[in-house]
Formats: C-alpha cells, sequence, structure tokens
C-alpha cells in the first residue's frame, strides 16, 4: 500500500469493527451447517478484517497480527485435517467422510455434526490464511516474500 | 410488489455492468465493480440462495475490490488505448 491514511477517525472505527466482523466470522463458522455460511465465507470474512486493519492502521500492523510463521502451517492444517477425517471414517468401516460410522458418540447425528464443524474449521483456518497471504503479498514490494 | 424491486435492482445490475466496461478511469471502475457485487448479492437473496448471496457479498464486493485497487495502484489509473 502506499501511504498511512492518517485519520483518527478511520483508524478508530476500524480498531473497533475489526473484534466484531471476527466474531461474526466466527458465528457464520460455527452455524454454517444450519444458517447461510460455512468454512469458506467466514475465512473469507475473516482475512476481510485482517484487510481492514492494513488498510487502516497500515500493512505491518496486519503483518504483525497474521505473522507469516503462523500463516503457513495454517494454510496447510485444512486439506490434512480433511484428508485426515476422511481417512478415520475409512478406517472405521464406511466410505470416505462418511461421518455415521465412526463410534465417537452414541449418537449419530452428533458425530456427524462433530466432524462436519471440524472439517469446516479447517476449511475456514486454510482460507483465511491463503487470503491473507494473497493481500499481503500483492500489497507488499516487489520483494518482499513476507 | 417484491417484483418491482427485482426489477429494479435488475436494472440497476446491466446499469453498472455497462458503467465498470465503458469507463476508462480504472479506479472508478472497480468501484462500480464492488456495487455490482452488492446488486448481485441482494439479487440471489432474492433469488432463495443466501449462502451465493453472503459469498457474492464477502467475496466480490469485499477481497476482489480490494485486489483490484492494489493492481490499479501498482500500475496506471487511467485505461491506455
Amino acid at each position: 500500500m502506499p501511504e498511512l491514511f492518517e485519520d483518527v477517525i478511520v483508524r478508530t472505527i476500524a480498531r473497533l469493527m475489526t473484534p466484531f466482523i471476527q466474531l461474526f466470522a466466527l458465528y457464520v463458522l460455527m452455524h454454517g451447517h444450519a444458517t447461510p455460511g460455512g468454512g469458506f465465507q467466514a475465512g473469507v470474512m475473516m482475512a476481510a478484517s485482517f484487510i481492514l486493519i492494513a488498510i487502516a492502521l497500515g500493512l505491518q500492523e496486519a503483518k504483525d497480527r497474521v505473522k507469516q510463521k503462523a500463516r503457513l502451517p495454517l494454510e496447510s492444517f485444512g486439506p490434512l485435517n480433511f484428508v485426515v477425517i476422511g481417512i478415520i471414517c475409512m478406517a472405521c468401516g464406511g466410505y470416505y467422510l462418511q461421518y455415521t460410522t465412526v463410534p465417537l458418540l452414541p449418537s449419530l447425528q452428533a458425530v456427524g455434526a462433530i466432524l462436519i464443524s471440524a472439517v469446516e474449521v479447517g476449511i475456514g483456518v486454510t482460507v483465511m490464511a491463503m487470503v491473507t497471504t494473497i493481500f499481503f503479498s500483492m500489497a507488499g514490494g516487489k520483494h518482499d516474500t513476507s | 410488489m417484491i417484483w418491482l424491486l427485482n426489477i429494479a435492482l435488475l436494472m440497476l445490475l446491466v446499469a453498472t455492468a455497462i458503467a465498470v466496461v465503458v469507463n476508462k478511469d480504472l479506479l472508478a471502475a472497480a468501484i462500480t465493480f464492488s456495487i455490482y457485487s452488492f446488486i448481485m448479492a441482494m439479487l440471489y437473496t432474492q433469488l432463495n440462495a443466501p449462502d451465493v448471496g453472503l459469498t457474492e457479498a464477502a467475496v466480490g464486493a469485499g477481497a476482489t475490490t480490494v485486489l483490484f485497487i492494489i493492481a490499479i495502484s501498482k500500475t496506471s489509473r487511467r485505461e491506455e488505448d
């Protein structure tokens, strides 16, 4: 980004809005099975909160909040989570991602809800890390790799 | 009466789409494209697809507009032809 936007109203509103955007993203993530939304939308909203921080408070401030050391493992967490849960379902005697075969709880629907939520959390984390990485690498300088 | 809102939204959609294409100022075109995305999100919600509408509002209006503006700030603002 070129220069920092030095306006106290913009900075204060961005600082105040960020936790609410992130809370709404978590709501969309955890209610994705019942209401509109899911992992991808929640991840994009979470990334949008960091983009808001980067626009209002500066790119370095946003990079300090989501460090590259944290982003790189988080990008790989979602697919790994997806594969591991699918393989667990196969190991319990079902097809890939057939949640009802996992003997975790007596209620099959509860097992399905828990595992669907786990997959959604992985998708959300990965999308958040990827979108922030795309934004940071586009907004940074020519040789900026962080 | 909801069809009046739908027709108004569709006409606005066509108008913003034409404005995006014909505008030589790329920053104005990017902002107009985010308006297009918001209208599209409202139309998806009208078509009983709130999931797609939420995605369109988050990705189309939020993320891609920021990426377009970054791309414009790294190149030139005016279109040359």
